[in-house]
């Protein structure tokens, strides 16, 4: 068992998530940065699936009761074990917890979300078909709610699963710009054409109202149609924009339709970079071809 | 036949599209023509007005099957058949910022808005956005106003509200971009569960009547 004592920010429990509701209006949830997730799982010989902690913008202090491997990828972390800072993440693939660490994890630097994976299975009970927290509408993961104090995590007695030792650290390399690449909206002609011109070429600032539904934008107020249409789909990586002008970047807990223009997709793989992005960062969108990329 | 349109909104979404306008019927239906015909795919779902396949991965080669798939179905127009009708008891708001707005935009007054809005008859048309979220059709002409410039980061479960021409009740909190004019006075959100997916949710085409109990209680 891990016994949470202290939690700031938001963490949740979170797998691949649940596609296949959109019908009931379910959103599909899961990791916000598949990629760091998946090496995070990896690192401790985990199926890619696993339900792993994620840490939104968050800290997190727990005691250990067993005996388990744990990772920590994703932004930039400050791991204590005991009160001592052993590692910087970056330059192991693993941490052995003993029966009785006090592990604290806070954000230092770079990148908005960690994870943190082990070596034995979180016993949760799915939603779904899935462990992940939809905070939203409270279901999954632990009974829909955040993790904080006083919560505990039992462990399925399963043998520990045994870490791939040839797997190589390859953390994502976050930094403070980036490029996503997108592909055109159903939409993308609401945009006037100066409007088109300036999300093709300049660059917009992450602000600070973000959270897993959806990221806003800063930038220049982009010229947008204001004619209503039918509310459609929309999925993790839509880029919709309202008459204000700004640009809203659907995230994985992001609604599965909507009726602000879809102006573009950003490719789903870019959108793990992206989710790691502070307020303040820069974002430039980079067109692709729906089928070149 | 119609003439569809196909956008591939990302990797693994489709969408399909009708050139010419048709009922919601038209991609139900579709819908079920596709489930019976087609296999490999993660869910096929529809919006009032397109069908959406998610697939592993939208291929040239998928748009190709799917291509072929849809132009050999044919709608015929079904007989409606009968259908739920209920009364959902709310509160309307007065003097919120999102009421004042609306009788900004639509130059009508708050009791105009309750007014119009307790006689509208509604129709469940789908779901969608979020969990449980249904998008009502009948919204009176008089209340059709776009979506709200910049979204609310934090509607209230249980709001009444309308913009597009749709009328719904938030079922949780959640961003939203509608103007809120009211609230129901027992919870929606109850109606979701892992067990009661199918038969906890009202059905498509429910007529659907908001009640004030504020002056009905007169």
């Amino acid at each position: 068992m891990i016994d949470i004592r202290k939690s700031v920010g938001l963490v949740t429990l979170q797998d691949m998530g649940r596609p296949g509701f959109r019908q009931f209006g379910i959103p599909k949830s899961g990791y916000m940065d598949d990629r760091s997730a998946q090496l995070a799982n990896q690192l401790v010989g985990q199926d890619r699936n696993a339900t792993v902690i994620e840490l939104f913008n968050a800290s997190l202090w727990f005691d250990v009761h067993l005996r388990l491997k744990m990772a920590v990828t994703g932004g930039e972390t400050e791991i204590k074990i005991n009160e001592e800072i052993i590692l910087s993440h970056e330059s192991i693939k693993f941490i052995q917890l003993e029966n009785g660490d006090k592990v604290q994890l806070r954000p230092l630097g770079k990148g908005l979300i960690r994870y943190v994976s082990f070596s034995r299975r979180i016993e949760t009970t799915k939603s779904f078909n899935s462990t992940s927290t939809y905070i939203n509408a409270r279901f999954g993961g632990n009974k829909g709610l955040a993790l904080v104090k006083g919560d505990k995590l039992l462990f399925n007695s399963d043998t520990e699963s045994s870490s791939q030792i040839d797997t190589k650290y390859v953390g994502m390399i976050i930094t403070n710009h980036i490029k996503v690449r997108f592909m055109e909206g159903p939409e993308y002609g609401f945009l006037d054409q100066e409007s088109r011109k300036h999300f093709e070429t300049s660059s917009f600032r992450v602000s600070s109202n973000l959270s897993r539904v959806g990221y806003r934008l800063i930038g220049k107020d982009l010229g947008i149609d204001r004619k209503n249409i039918t509310s459609r789909a929309t999925s993790r990586g839509s880029v919709q924009v309202p008459p204000s002008g700004h640009p809203i970047i659907l995230m994985a807990d992001g609604p599965v339709t909507g009726g602000y223009p879809r102006v573009a997709q950003i490719l789903s793989d870019d959108v793990n970079y992206l989710s790691q992005m502070k307020p303040g960062c820069s974002v430039r969108f980079l067109k692709v071809d729906s089928f070149d990329y | 036949m119609a003439d569809f349109k196909f956008f591939r909104l990302s990797e693994s979404l489709l969408e399909i599209r009708s050139e010419s306008s048709q009922p919601i019927e038209f991609y139900t239906t579709l819908l079920l023509h596709l489930n019976s015909h087609f296999a490999g795919y993660i869910e096929i779902s529809n919006t009032e007005d397109s069908l959406i396949i998610e697939v592993q991965e939208v291929s040239k080669s998928l748009l190709d099957e799917i291509g072929r798939l849809v132009t050999s179905y044919s709608y015929q127009a079904q007989l409606s058949s009968a259908t739920d009708s209920i009364y959902l008891p709310c509160r309307y708001h007065t003097d919120t910022a999102d009421v004042l707005a609306l009788c900004s935009h639509l130059a009508i007054n708050q009791s105009q808005i309750q007014a119009i809005h307790s006689n509208c008859r509604f129709k469940l048309s789908m779901y969608g956005f979020i969990p449980g979220f249904f998008y009502l059709k009948g919204l009176d002409n008089r209340l059709v106003l776009p979506r709200k410039d910049n979204p609310s980061t934090n509607v209230k479960a249980g709001s009444i509200a309308i913009a597009g021409g749709y009328c719904a009740v938030y079922p949780h909190d959640t961003p939203g971009g509608w103007y809120v004019i009211g609230e129901v006075v027992e919870p929606i959100s109850a109606l979701i569960s892992d067990t009661h997916l199918e038969n906890g949710f009202l059905k498509i085409g429910t007529q659907i009547m908001f009640k004030d109990i504020v002056s009905s209680n007169d």
